[in-house]
């Protein structure tokens, strides 16, 4: 008989990425016309982000920018709560470590984690979770499990996440492109290969600045 | 037009039950029906007298028609149950092979949901029992309903196929983008043996949020009603199954509050 080991429970994942590939291609709505007007960014603009993380406290980077087709564009794999997200790298400002230095504000909103003084600006840190991810998937987390800040919105939101994993270069129709963007305006889309919610982040940070953000549902 | 899908990865657990007699609740009620038989054993179309192995066309054919669905071509697959207000749309045996036929093809997990966008003035409502297993029927049931009931036998072993049930509903969500309701519904319910009582008591512990607190009781007469072909409900609405699916149906439809645990177990 087969004796059950450690190793095998590593690989549990692994099959549940295989369903949840199965699904999403069941149930994918294709739309080429919002494809279509998805628009590309400038490799130069990719280059300029690049050096922006790489001069940061990310970790190791396999990609770069050079060489990039012209319907193909780069994103970094975060990990908020247990779910998968993504921010294009040319909306990304950089990547902080944690900071005890955070000042929480007395009656702020559930999601405001507080203000973070970084070469003199203040960057206002968001608890993501609660933004984004539904409470019935939330995984409760303590401060200690928040290890890195997303920088957004000109350095002026930080996006508090668990855990920064990877670039990856992705080209336009690997994405699944929103259609209706009137309930959840910061997802710009999924990427079903890699299973994560692709943000749209310019609307993200309206959505802060605006004084009508709700914790996710 | 609501559509509520009865689905759990575990066989034999009251899904073909739970749609007959709530079909036969809600059609007494004057509610138009459509029941969907979405299992390739085909359980329910053999219930309302109909042969999934000499059956031709049924839900089966809507998987293989091109285009846009026509009202008309939707209709044509639908037959009558001889009961007023509950119609059938039957499965085939053929639906077994529909997943090696269709494999991951983009879209067909929406299928259904198109093909009943169709009759939505047709119909007050759609019940869609669904398969044992994970796989394009099952999807498209998840995918199309407004509410999912989940019947659970209530013994130890059942548990583990609720798990799976709500696991399966969850990632159906994060593909779509949604959050869809479910309705953990105990059955075969014996107050007498220990492992109702014990499993009733795990069923509050772990899923007190989307629990009907009330249960279905073990019942012969429900055996009868197949045997007759008739749902419960309108063969003989005294009897305790008949009741407990008249007070399921109430909670459902929002007309009733939930009982205290330690009443519904009285």
């Amino acid at each position: 008989m087969k004796k059950q080991d450690n190793k095998s429970l590593s690989s549990v994942s692994e099959p549940q990425q295989v369903v949840m590939e199965y699904l999403d291609a069941l149930l994918s709505e294709i739309d080429p016309e919002i494809t279509e007007q998805v628009q590309v960014p400038e490799v130069d603009t990719l280059r300029e982000a690049k050096e922006i993380v790489e001069n940061s406290d990310v970790p190791v980077f396999t990609e770069g920018a050079e060489g990039l087709a012209e319907d193909e564009f780069q994103i970094l794999l975060f990990d908020v709560s247990g779910v998968k997200f993504a921010v294009p790298l040319d909306k990304l400002n950089g990547i902080l470590e944690w900071s005890a230095d955070i000042s929480p504000m007395p009656n702020s909103s559930d999601w405001f984690v507080g203000i973070l003084v970084e070469r003199e600006q203040q960057i206002k840190i968001i608890d993501t979770a609660v933004v984004v991810v539904p409470s019935k998937f939330r995984v409760e987390h303590v401060a200690e499990d928040l290890q890195k800040i997303i920088l957004i919105g000109d350095s002026r939101w930080g996006l508090a996440c668990n855990a920064v994993s990877e670039i990856i270069t992705l080209k336009q129709n690997d994405v699944r492109w929103r259609k209706d963007s009137s309930k959840r305006p910061w997802l710009a889309g999924t990427v079903i290969e890699h299973m994560c919610a692709l943000l749209d982040v310019d609307e993200f940070a309206d959505m802060l600045g605006s004084d009508q953000l709700e914790p996710a549902a | 037009m609501k559509v509520w899908s009865i689905a759990n990865q575990k066989g034999g657990v009251g899904k073909t039950t739970t749609t007959v007699t709530l079909a036969g609740l809600l059609a007494q009620r004057g509610s138009r029906c459509l029941l969907v038989d979405a299992d390739p054993h085909g359980s329910l179309s053999v219930y309302l007298g109909n042969d999934p192995d000499t059956q031709q066309g049924g839900l089966y054919q809507l998987f293989h028609t091109e285009g846009e669905f026509q009202k008309s071509a939707v209709e044509e697959q639908i037959l009558s149950t001889g009961f007023e207000n509950i119609d059938l749309l039957p499965a085939s045996t053929a639906m077994a092979a529909l997943d090696r036929q269709m494999g991951t093809k983009p879209g067909m997990g929406l299928v259904l949901g198109k093909a009943l966008a169709s009759l939505n003035k047709e119909y007050d409502y759609v019940l869609i029992d669904c398969p044992p297993q994970l796989g394009i029927l099952m999807v498209n049931a998840l995918a199309v309903c407004n509410q999912l009931l989940v019947p659970v036998q209530t013994e130890f072993l059942a548990l583990k196929g609720l798990e799976r049930m709500v696991h399966t509903l969850q990632m159906i969500m994060q593909s779509r983008n949604t959050v869809l309701n479910y309705t953990v519904i105990p059955t075969l319910y014996d107050r007498r043996t220990k492992a109702s009582r014990g499993a009733l008591e795990i069923l509050h512990e772990q899923y007190q949020d989307n629990l009907w607190s009330s249960v279905i009781p073990v019942d012969t007469q429900f055996r009868e009603a197949s045997r007759q072909g008739v749902p419960l409900s309108m063969l003989s609405a005294k009897t305790r199954g008949a009741l407990a699916y008249k007070n399921l149906l109430s909670y459902l439809l929002g007309e009733v509050e939930q009982m205290t645990p330690a009443a519904a177990q009285s």
